[in-house]
């Protein structure tokens, strides 16, 4: 792991099409921004986590788990009850 | 072609049956080409990997289970996915299923599909009420008060 420090308003690129902005410190916080080609995916790093680890429990592993959907009574669509 | 799963034994596919992940399903970045088997009459469909034959999902329409499901497309993922109308997107999500009473959908990170050209990516939606793990299972009404409630 490279460690290195950065001020405000300074950058580290990767490669050449890369470029991470510390864009404003503050307490415990920084700010960043981050410039890369749409290829590149950005995630935080705990939603990363939790989205990989979702998908690991979902792999079906065994025959009965198919049997189950099949069998599966569809309700009346539900609303998502949104928080916002 | 024909390719090996665990589930389903040799599955002979067309070349353009296949999906390609233009954006990973995430932890599985190495798995870039799945086929869709579709089920019939049925809200589920699975999604197998030609390469990993033990890799297997069951994706979901999530408009079946919650119609004001919604959220916007960013531009980077029209672009990477060649989407130029509404008529080629497809919303899928990926069911879990833990035990007969225990089955959700994730809404946090759902599949979008171009179907004109068969490729996919999985995003995530950076809403606020959205998460990993919406029931699809009608619970049950709670009949029995806890017995705590009996106590001096």
């Amino acid at each position: 792991m490279l460690i290195l420090s950065r001020n405000k308003g300074q950058k580290i690129m990767l490669n050449h099409d890369i470029v991470i902005s510390i864009v404003d410190i503050g307490g415990d916080q920084v700010r960043i921004g981050i410039e890369a080609p749409t290829e590149v995916s950005i995630y935080r790093e705990e939603i990363y986590e939790a989205i990989q680890q979702q998908n690991k429990d979902s792999i079906i592993n065994t025959d009965e788990i198919g049997q189950l959907l099949l069998d599966f009574n569809l309700p009346t669509p539900k609303k998502t009850q949104k928080n916002f | 072609m024909l390719i090996r799963t665990a589930r389903f034994g040799e599955l002979e596919v067309n070349e353009q049956d296949l999906w390609t992940m233009k954006n990973p399903i995430l932890g599985f970045e190495s798995n870039r080409q799945f086929v869709v088997l579709p089920q019939n009459d049925s809200p589920f469909e699975y999604y197998q990997s030609i390469d990993d034959e033990h890799l297997t999902f069951v994706l979901a329409d999530p408009f079946v289970f919650f119609n004001d499901y919604e959220f916007s497309l960013d531009q980077r993922w029209m672009d990477m996915l060649q989407i130029g109308t509404s008529e080629e997107v497809s919303v899928r999500v990926i069911v879990t299923v833990r035990s007969p009473r225990d089955i959700s959908l994730n809404l946090k990170a759902p599949l979008v599909l171009n179907t004109r050209v068969k490729e996919a990516a999985q995003i995530i939606l950076d809403v606020p009420g959205y998460m990993t793990r919406h029931s699809i299972v009608e619970q049950p009404k709670e009949e029995v008060k806890n017995a705590d409630s009996f106590k001096k």
